[in-house]
């Protein structure tokens, strides 16, 4: 490696210019000088391009905490009654509240009952008196509307229904399955937070007239 | 012939290398100027330099130093793009996330501030050093007017940034420095209210400032640079002593 490896021919020399001018254009025996840190600020660039890039991916990876996609902190049972998904309706009656941030509807499986702290892992409320669902239609992602008169949710897209509760009705619309359910807690002091990272598929569609249902109440909105 | 070799002569000799680089690596003299004339970035300074002019004690490197900055500027300040929102309400919230949510967050705007003081620092320093050395003389004397300009704008460029936290220092600076341009003969409140957007600092003297800092003054300081540097090559090179 390097220019040591001179043939014997070549060793004693004077420097004159023309020595000199030869020696600068000749090509050299192993790693020249030029290579060496041509290959070095390569490596070097390489080294730092991958550190760039790393820290860049860092730098851009969204932060989920605190927003959709991490955990939301909606609040006690008074401020989720003062957020009815349609106004007119009572969250104390049934009626599901909406929280845009969590991009969820709250509702109580026994409006009789309010909230049980308590950990509520699968989001369907059988603790916690509190089911916490995905706005999303589970056909194709609309925002389906809460209608006060018959008291199911109902997709404005293609007309999917579902109760008060989120179970699809099997008959009415395409949806594949129930509204998807977000983990929820309630703390002691009666705090909701939904878990919005976290999501349980909804059950099977139910049959109109079959348990687990909840019937409608009167005409649609529809 | 060992294989990474062969890889390496399939890749230089396709026709996809060939497009993108006319000419072989450069291993002469003539070979090394070409080199430096067909880039379209390096043909804006000289092929050659006097041996005078790559002593550091007579530039001190301060206007590559400047450059440098900016650059840093121009980098960072695309990464702190990616969480500011310019609004009166959420501005400074956003400055404070980017302090405390943000990976890496702290230590890019840090650098943004620290570079963008030392960028006003080393362009002073770099006018000093031309004045002294008289390197504002003929043929050089267009390129010193340039170079005002590049000042003129590097100012500029801090006293928009200055306005983005939206804190009390941000807003009371830009108050007191919007005023001075009341003082102006002529042309007092017009100035004023095209510079604030407004008759007092709001969303959308924020948004104005924004505007500029992110992207009208860059893009003319990119243009007056690239001029600054051409005209070194075409002025003769770095001045020399005297």
């Amino acid at each position: 490696m390097g220019n040591w490896k001179l043939t014997v021919s070549e060793q004693p020399r004077a420097l004159t210019p023309e020595v000199l001018k030869s020696m600068r254009t000749g090509r050299t025996a192993g790693l020249s000088r030029r290579q060496l840190l041509r290959r070095s600020l390569g490596a070097g660039v390489g080294l730092w391009l991958a550190e760039l890039v790393g820290g860049t991916i860092g730098f851009l990876w969204p932060n989920l905490a605190g927003g959709f996609g991490g955990k939301v902190q909606i609040g006690d049972i008074k401020v989720v009654a003062a957020s009815p998904a349609t106004s007119g309706t009572k969250f104390s009656e049934g009626a599901p509240a909406y929280f845009q941030d969590a991009q969820s509807f709250i509702v109580l499986l026994d409006p009789s009952r309010g909230f049980i702290p308590g950990d509520n892992p699968e989001g369907d409320g059988a603790t916690t008196n509190v089911r916490t669902l995905w706005q999303r239609c589970t056909h194709l992602g609309c925002k389906p509307n809460f209608c006060a008169s018959n008291f199911w949710f109902e997709c404005p897209c293609h007309g999917s229904r579902y109760d008060r509760l989120g179970i699809k009705v099997r008959e009415l619309g395409p949806a594949p399955r129930s509204l998807d359910r977000f983990a929820s807690t309630i703390d002691a002091a009666g705090i909701l937070t939904i878990d919005t990272g976290k999501i349980t598929l909804g059950p099977l569609p139910v049959s109109l007239g079959q348990p687990g249902l909840i019937p409608a109440k009167g005409p649609g909105c529809l | 012939m060992s294989f990474l070799e062969r890889v390496d002569q399939s890749i230089r000799r396709s026709a996809v290398w060939r497009s993108v680089f006319r000419q072989a690596y450069p291993s002469d003299e003539r070979s090394r100027a070409m080199a430096v004339m067909n880039n379209v970035f390096l043909h804006l300074h000289p092929v050659r330099v006097r041996q005078h002019a790559v002593k550091f004690a007579y530039t001190f490197c301060l206007g590559g130093l400047s450059f440098f900055l900016f650059l840093v500027l121009v980098v960072t300040g695309v990464y702190l793009m990616f969480f500011y929102v310019p609004s009166a309400t959420q501005a400074y919230t956003d400055i404070l996330q980017i302090q405390s949510q943000v990976v890496f967050g702290l230590l890019t705007r840090n650098i943004h501030r620290w570079a963008a003081h030392l960028m006003v620092f080393f362009v002073f320093l770099h006018m000093m050093r031309v004045f002294y050395h008289g390197a504002y003389k003929p043929p050089r004397e267009f390129n010193w007017v340039v170079g005002v300009v590049l000042l003129f704008l590097t100012l500029m460029l801090s006293f928009t940034g200055y306005l983005l936290p939206w804190d009390q220092i941000a807003y009371w600076a830009i108050t007191i420095g919007t005023n001075m341009a009341n003082y102006a003969p002529l042309f007092n409140k017009p100035s004023q209210l095209i510079l604030l957007g407004g008759i007092e600092v709001g969303q959308n003297t924020l948004l104005r400032f924004y505007v500029l800092h992110i992207m009208a003054f860059p893009l003319i300081a990119a243009v007056f640079m690239a001029v600054h540097f051409w005209r070194i090559r075409k002025d003769g090179g770095i001045s020399g002593p005297l």
